[in-house]
Parts: C-alpha cells; structure tokens; sequence
C-alpha cells in the first residue's frame, strides 16, 4: 500500500509536469521529497538508524524530522526560485525603461541640435 | 572624477503618488538652464499624471509595478551612463529640496573633482513626535554605522534624498543592486570604494505635497535590509582580508 502511495504521487506530479502547471526544475525537489518520504516510510531500519542517531527515543516520530527538514528544503529553494525570477524581472525592468526613454533623449537631442 | 564645466546633468526625480507638483518642478528646472534635462521615473503611482503638464523637454518613464527608489535609481543611472551625461542629481517629488541648490550642489564636482555631493539637512533633527523621535534613533544608528563602515567618509545625513553624483562615481555604484529605500546604502558603498564625498549644508523645505511613504512595516523592512546589507559589505570585507 506504501509503495502505491508513492508511486500515485510520483505520478501525480508527473501529470502536472506534462501539463506545464509545474516547472520541471521547480519540480525537482517535490519528486526527491516523495522519493526519500517514500524510502523513509518503507524502511524501518532506515528509521531506527536515523532516530539512533538523532537520539530520538520514539522512532517513528524521526520521520517528522525528516518531512519537516524537507519541507524547509522545499521552501528554501522555492524562495530561491523566486529571488531568481525577481531579479531578472528587475533587469527587464530596467532594459525597457531604457528603451522607452531612449527615444524620448533622442527626441531631445534633436530638438537641441535644431536650436 | 569630473574637473571642468558639466555640460549635461540629468535631474531625476523618482516619485510612487507624489504627482501633484511634477509640473512646477519640471517647469522650474527647466528655468536651471539647457545643460540640465530632467527625467520622471514614476515607480508605478496609482495615480495618474498628465504628461502634457510637464516642461517640454522632461523625459517621463513609468515602471509597471512599485518597485522601489532603488530601481528608479537604476533606471536613471542607467540612462545617465549610456547617453553620456558627467553628472546626476536627485530630487525628490515632494518638493522638499530647494531647486536653487542644484547648482552648488554640481559645483564641488566641477570644480574639486568630487565624486558625491549630498545635501545634507540641518532640519532633519526637526519634530517631537513619537515618530519623529524614532526616526531620529533610527537616523543616528545609520549614521554611525555607516560612518564606522567608511571610515568617516559617509556624510552625517545618511538618509538625505538630494545629492548630486558623478558619472564616474555612478559607473562604480551601479554595479550594486540598489534597494527600496538606497540612500544610506549608497553612501556606504561610496565611502568605501573611497570615492570623494563632499557634504553641502542646506535647509529642507516643508513638503508641499503628499506624505512620507515610509511606514512602520517599512522602516522595519529597510532597516533589516541595511543590516544585512552592512552584513554583507563585512563578510566581503573579512573575505577580501
């Protein structure tokens, strides 16, 4: 039953993928999170390990852990993503501001030379 | 640095809703003289202006969205480098900066090779309100932040709005992405690429029109960005070391 949890969200994603509502890079890290969510919940020594490590008493709660330090992951680098896109907006920004007052110090300098 | 006669300044003037007075600006900067052209960038106001109000001659550019002071800072440094201009003066809408001043402003560039020139204003420490009283806090923790940062080249007025600046000196500044609210920012980034700042002594007129965009949530925002900003400048600094 796991298994097809996981596979019906890794398709799940896959479908949104084809239809362009999600990105392909920005669905990288959503396919990753099922991919190790899905190992994570499949794995009881997995579990174990992480939660020995962790010195986590009750092992199963080590997989909120790891959900919420993937979801900061996800979180992290969608901000990224959007700083990204925030800056190039800004430099298109600035590219057609200059376009527009180009004409308008062309138009000046005509003016200027005429005189 | 610029030593000898300014042939072309471009005045700039960011406004976001100051709308009402860019007529009588642009109108009075046009009476500075042919040397002087003046460019609006409307950093996406709400409220419309009539452009055929404005002076013949004034350039007008409005972005599509409010981006901040930064950009608009950009977009006239930007235009000020590709078309050749030695100098740029900012302004801001509200007519708090004496238009009388420009030329004094222009003159330790012209004639001592200055790279920066800022109005800084004897009135600033003005009011008693709460608000003002928070804003004069705020102000002297810029202040001395930035004098530390730059070795005592900043200017004492950090968050002054009127200042004139060198082609040369835009041409090393603008390289850095401005923020919203770039004053203090800027002058810290000139100071420490030991560019010659001069401070001129003037006194800031009462707003004639509209009120400050600075809000709580915002002075907040641009004080975390300055913070960060200063972070950055130190990391790069022990980095460089």
């Amino acid at each position: 039953m796991k298994l097809v949890v996981v596979i019906a969200l890794a398709g799940i994603l896959l479908i949104l993928v084809r239809r362009n509502v999600l990105q392909v890079d920005l669905s990288f890290p959503l396919f990753v999170a099922v991919i190790v969510l899905g190992f994570a919940s499949m794995s009881e020594q997995f579990i174990d390990w992480v939660a020995a490590r962790l010195d986590i008493l009750d092992a199963p709660r080590a997989i909120i852990l790891i959900a919420i330090a993937i979801l900061l992951g996800i979180v992290a680098f969608l901000t990224s993503a959007i700083s990204r896109l925030r800056h190039r907006q800004l430099m298109l920004v600035r590219f057609l501001a200059q376009a527009v007052l180009d004409s308008q110090e062309k138009a000046n300098t005509d003016a200027s030379n005429s005189v | 640095m610029t030593i000898g006669p300014l042939d072309l300044i471009l005045v700039f003037i960011p406004t976001y809703n100051d709308v009402e007075l860019l007529a009588d600006l642009s109108a009075e900067l046009q009476r500075l003289g042919t040397r002087y052209r003046t460019l609006i960038v409307d950093d996406g106001s709400s409220a419309s202006i009539d452009v055929s109000t404005l002076a013949p001659g004034t350039m007008y550019c409005r972005l599509p969205a409010n981006f901040g002071v930064g950009i608009a800072t950009h977009v006239a440094f930007d235009h000020a480098l590709r078309h050749g201009y030695q100098a740029v003066v900012r302004l801001d809408a509200d007519g708090q900066h004496p238009i009388e001043h420009i030329p004094k402003l222009l003159e330790p560039i012209q004639n001592k090779g200055a790279d920066l020139v800022v109005g800084v204003r004897l009135n600033r420490h003005e009011g008693s309100s709460i608000r003002a009283f928070a804003a004069g806090l705020v102000r002297r923790y810029l202040s001395v932040v930035s004098c530390i940062m730059t070795r005592a080249r900043a200017p004492k007025d950090v968050n002054s709005g009127f200042f004139a600046v060198s082609a040369y000196a835009i041409s090393r500044i603008n390289r850095v992405a401005l923020e919203r609210y770039p004053e203090p920012q800027l002058y810290v980034l000139a100071g420490r690429q030991k560019l010659s700042i001069v401070e001129i002594p003037m006194k800031q007129q009462s707003r004639r029109h509209g009120s400050s965009t600075i809000t709580l949530g915002r002075a907040l925002g641009m004080f975390y960005r300055f913070n960060i900003f200063i972070l950055g400048e130190l990391l790069q600094r022990s980095k460089s070391e």
